[in-house]
């Protein structure tokens, strides 16, 4: 069969009144500044997912840091926890909120689709993820009874069993709008907790900032200097949350500059570490022969 | 393809796809959002036996009812400013305000649509989909998107007709009531 022709197109039969309305819904874009925002945080929920996968792993597996690589401690578990209460919202679904700054992204109100599904088009909510317990509700301030509830969280590349236990997803921050600083944390924490959860969000906000620069100048074909920029982010979190995303950024970062022998020593003492990290398939791949 | 490409190349047909879909104006930054991390996650599954614009809707109208079936709200014309969608950012005021006032009129008429119109209308007409890729998108035969889409048609100038002849004659209005 044959489409007829569209009211926009030449000799369309459309009145000029409905070819304008047509137009103006043709000519919508997505605003830039939302445009901006929503992709920061897609970014920053992508190396949430997979660093909360790699901290579930780590945990079940009681797989301690090694090689140097301390990402798998409980500072990292701690801080992805801080991160959901600061935010209000699930493992997976990473929602920075500085109480004095406006938030760099509209956060996801609900459970964070997985990373790896067997259906073209998955339902996020109804994902069977699997699960890890996160540190216990003594090692996690501020964390009032709400958050004892579980929320869905992001399903690991399909093998991984673990579930993290997280916050429940609260309703999310209006597009554009600043987090109202009564929002930040729901469970009436004291004010030095309070500051203490902000302190880390805030930490852990600028961390995802500096990894998703040091992605973005990879993609664009930069490796020295994301090298570069990797050497200050190793200087400046020492203790990052997102170790493993660096490091694995590291490793693709020497392949890309001609640094084999390096990019493999360096790659193979990272699978040492985590054989079962969401970056082992990739690095395997990319340090083959 | 990767998920950066895909956002660059797609995302103004998310954001315009999630509106008709009734995602409200206030939620579609975190419709958005879920939209792409979905993306992300079934990207894998992905073999291009459909457009990636087929593929792409399908993956909004899963999210949207998904977000619907949460209790969110049905498809509205929301009070309050729109997302400031304009043209085109270096567009002077006067057209983007003239846009703006267009705009709320499509999606006052959209509103009134009977989805299943709507969504026909809309991908054909605005989205230039095929009525092959209509039929797989929505997962109907091409000659029911074809009626679908004259109905539709009809539906939206009556609408038009109705608004028009509203504004022509808004003091005969006001004198029939007194």
């Amino acid at each position: 069969m044959i489409d007829p022709k569209r009211w926009l197109e030449e000799g369309g039969g459309a009145t000029f009144d409905e070819r304008e309305l047509l137009r103006a819904g043709r000519d919508t874009r997505l605003p830039a500044a939302l445009r901006k925002r929503v992709w920061a945080g897609v970014t920053t929920g992508l190396t949430a997912i997979e660093t909360a996968a790699a901290a579930g792993s780590a945990l079940q597996n009681g797989a301690a840091a090694k090689g140097g690589l301390t990402l798998l401690s409980s500072t990292a578990a701690k801080g992805i926890a801080a991160l959901a209460i600061a935010g209000g919202v699930g493992l997976g679904v990473v929602a920075l909120r500085p109480s004095t700054n406006p938030p760099p992204f509209a956060p996801l109100s609900h459970a964070a689709p997985a990373v790896a599904a067997a259906s073209p088009v998955p339902k996020p909510a109804e994902q069977a993820s699997p699960t890890v317990d996160l540190p216990r509700a003594s090692e996690i301030e501020a964390r009032g009874p709400q958050d004892t509830a579980k929320a869905e969280s992001p399903t690991v590349s399909g093998a991984q069993e673990s579930r993290v236990r997280a916050p429940r997803a609260r309703p999310s921050l209006r597009s554009g709008a600043p987090a109202p600083a009564s929002r930040a944390i729901e469970s009436d924490p004291s004010p030095v907790e309070a500051s203490q959860e902000a302190r880390r969000a805030s930490r852990l906000a600028e961390e995802s900032a500096a990894v998703v620069a040091i992605r973005k100048t990879l993609l664009a074909g930069e490796a020295a200097q994301a090298l570069r920029m990797l050497d200050r982010a190793s200087a400046q979190f020492p203790d990052g949350v997102l170790g493993q995303e660096r490091e694995a950024l590291a490793v693709r970062a020497l392949v890309q500059s001609g640094q084999k022998e390096a990019a493999r020593r360096r790659g193979e003492a990272f699978l040492r570490a985590f054989p079962r990290s969401p970056h082992a398939a990739e690095l395997r791949a990319l340090l083959a022969p | 393809m990767n998920l950066d490409r895909i956002y660059d190349q797609h995302a103004d047909f998310v954001f315009r796809t999630l509106r008709t879909l009734g995602v409200p104006d206030r939620d579609i930054g975190d419709a958005l959002q879920e939209v792409f991390l979905t993306i992300h996650r079934a990207l894998p599954q992905f073999e291009q036996r459909s457009s990636m614009s087929t593929w792409l809707f399908t993956i909004c109208r899963s999210v949207a009812r998904d977000r619907r079936r949460r209790a969110y709200r049905r498809y509205e014309v929301i009070d309050g400013p729109l997302i400031d969608a304009e043209p085109d950012s270096a567009s002077d005021l006067s057209t983007r305000l003239e846009h703006r006032q267009k705009l709320a009129e499509l999606d006052a008429i959209l509103a009134d649509m009977p989805e299943e119109q709507r969504l026909v209308f809309v991908l054909f007409e605005i989205e230039r989909m095929t009525g092959a890729e209509i039929s797989e998108a929505l997962g109907i035969p091409v000659g029911t998107a074809y009626s679908r889409l004259r109905l539709a048609r009809a539906t939206f100038r009556a609408a038009i007709a109705r608004r028009r002849a509203a504004e022509r004659t808004p003091l005969l209005r006001v004198g029939s009531k007194s």
